[in-house]
């Protein structure tokens, strides 16, 4: 895949208005902030990775891991998304939850397991939800039901800009994006408000474009579109 | 094209015309008096020219006041490598008057890519930060006379472009490196200096006397 570096970007950025080498570092905060946001914003999901359930069900999450896109089980030849269950608890281990607990006077552990998940919520279903997933962040784990038969679970997950040799990649689309952000953020440290306010549009035009250049318009957009000078919802 | 020379004749001849028929050539002030104040007026014009631009936003560096040193050694002290300034220049905002420092290596030597010029406060702000790794690139940053690198150079020579009007680097019959708009401005501020008048609009000659 084609990529420029951000080094590029910026002498390129810089070149264009005017400036020397002098003022890379600053323009280098600048493009790292932005492609954060645009790596965030435009373009999500980055890295998928198979994660191994252990006996608690559960695994830890990847180091370059900042949020979830999807979570994946195999089923043949196909990656079938599984569901949020945020019913899931958030325990860190079986000792943490109160045994002792009673619950309308009789032993909590009928309504809730030994890791403190919640076993009402299945009471009379015939196929009760098994493989949920839920994201513990302060726990850095991903924790699936734990009567879940799964060992494997495939998590697309959007993480940091990608480096190769600590050299940050930029995609093609979003460059544009990129330097009108910069733009932007220079104006908004040195010059007066119709120039930030010029250049803001100007950054989300380009995001705009960015977004248009690498995926289909959707229904998400067509509403924004629609009501982006609106405050309230359309009353039916 | 002016040389220092020709521009310290014309002083010396407009001081003399100053000093007329009052004056001797005994009190004609001698070329060795005249163009060390050159160098200096020269060095304050062009630092004046250069800050009023970034004042306006625009960074325009006459290519003609980049003096060159090549073939300066890199040090190592307590894991830090460095260089020397072999002069001071110009003071400017983010150390521009620092123009470049450039790797040198081979024989005879050849220029690599310059290094990334940083201030103090970012190298003491950024340096344990992603940002701080400049993209896998080397940065420099000045203290004093001492041009710090941000890690191993790999190179035991640089090369520095500094923004100054140097007297070491030309002799007196060479072009002269200030821009010819500024020109007759040095002159009348050297004749102002040289008649005890040190504001920078010189009365006329008329009025002098």
């Amino acid at each position: 895949m084609v990529t420029i570096t951000l080094d590029e970007l910026i002498r390129k950025t810089l070149h264009k208005n005017g400036l020397p080498l002098h003022y890379y570092l600053p323009y280098l905060l600048f493009a790292k902030d932005g492609l954060k946001e645009l790596k965030f914003t435009v373009l999500p999901c980055d890295n998928t990775v198979e994660l191994t359930l252990d006996s608690r069900k559960e695994a830890t999450l990847p180091a370059d891991f900042v949020g979830e896109v999807a979570v994946y089980k195999a089923e043949g030849d196909k990656l079938i998304e599984l569901p949020h269950n945020y019913l899931i608890s958030t325990f860190d281990s079986p000792s943490a939850f109160p045994k002792e607990l009673q619950i309308n006077g009789a032993d909590a552990s009928t309504y809730i397991d030994e890791f403190g998940n919640d076993l009402a919520g299945d009471f009379g279903r015939i196929n009760p939800r098994t493989d949920g997933y839920r994201i513990i962040p302060e726990l850095n784990k991903i924790r699936l039901d734990n009567n879940s038969d799964l060992t494997k679970v495939y998590l697309k997950y959007v993480t940091l800009p990608k480096k190769t040799s600590n050299k940050t990649l930029v995609h093609p689309f979003i460059e544009p994006a990129l330097t009108a952000y910069i733009n932007w953020q220079v104006a908004f440290y040195t010059v007066n408000d119709r120039t930030v306010m010029l250049k803001r549009a100007e950054y989300y035009n380009q995001r705009r474009l960015a977004k248009i250049n690498l995926y289909k318009i959707n229904i998400t957009d067509i509403l924004t579109s629609f009501r982006m000078y609106h405050n309230q919802a359309v009353k039916s | 094209m002016s040389t220092r020379l020709s521009i310290a004749e014309q002083i010396q001849r407009d001081y003399k015309r100053w000093l007329g028929e009052e004056g001797s050539l005994k009190e004609a002030i001698d070329r060795r008096e005249v163009f060390p104040l050159i160098n200096q007026v020269a060095n304050e014009l062009l630092g004046l020219q250069m800050q009023n631009g970034f004042k306006t936003g625009s960074i325009i560096i006459p290519s003609t006041i980049i003096a060159t040193y090549s073939n300066h050694a890199v040090k190592q002290e307590h894991g830090r490598y460095y260089a020397l300034l072999p002069v001071f220049p110009l003071s400017l905002p983010r150390n521009v008057g620092i123009f470049s420092v450039i790797p040198q290596s081979g024989a005879p030597l050849v220029d690599g890519k310059p290094f990334i010029p940083l201030t103090q406060e970012d190298w003491d702000l950024l340096r344990d930060t992603d940002e701080g790794l400049l993209e896998d690139q080397i940065g420099y940053y000045v203290e004093g006379r001492q041009v710090f690198f941000t890690k191993n150079p790999l190179v035991t020579v640089v090369k520095f472009k500094l923004l100054i009007s140097d007297p070491a680097l030309m002799g007196d019959g060479d072009p002269y490196p200030i821009t010819p708009e500024i020109e007759a401005t040095l002159i009348e501020r050297v004749l102002a200096i040289l008649k005890g008048n040190t504001s920078k609009q010189p009365t006329p000659k008329s009025q002098d006397r």
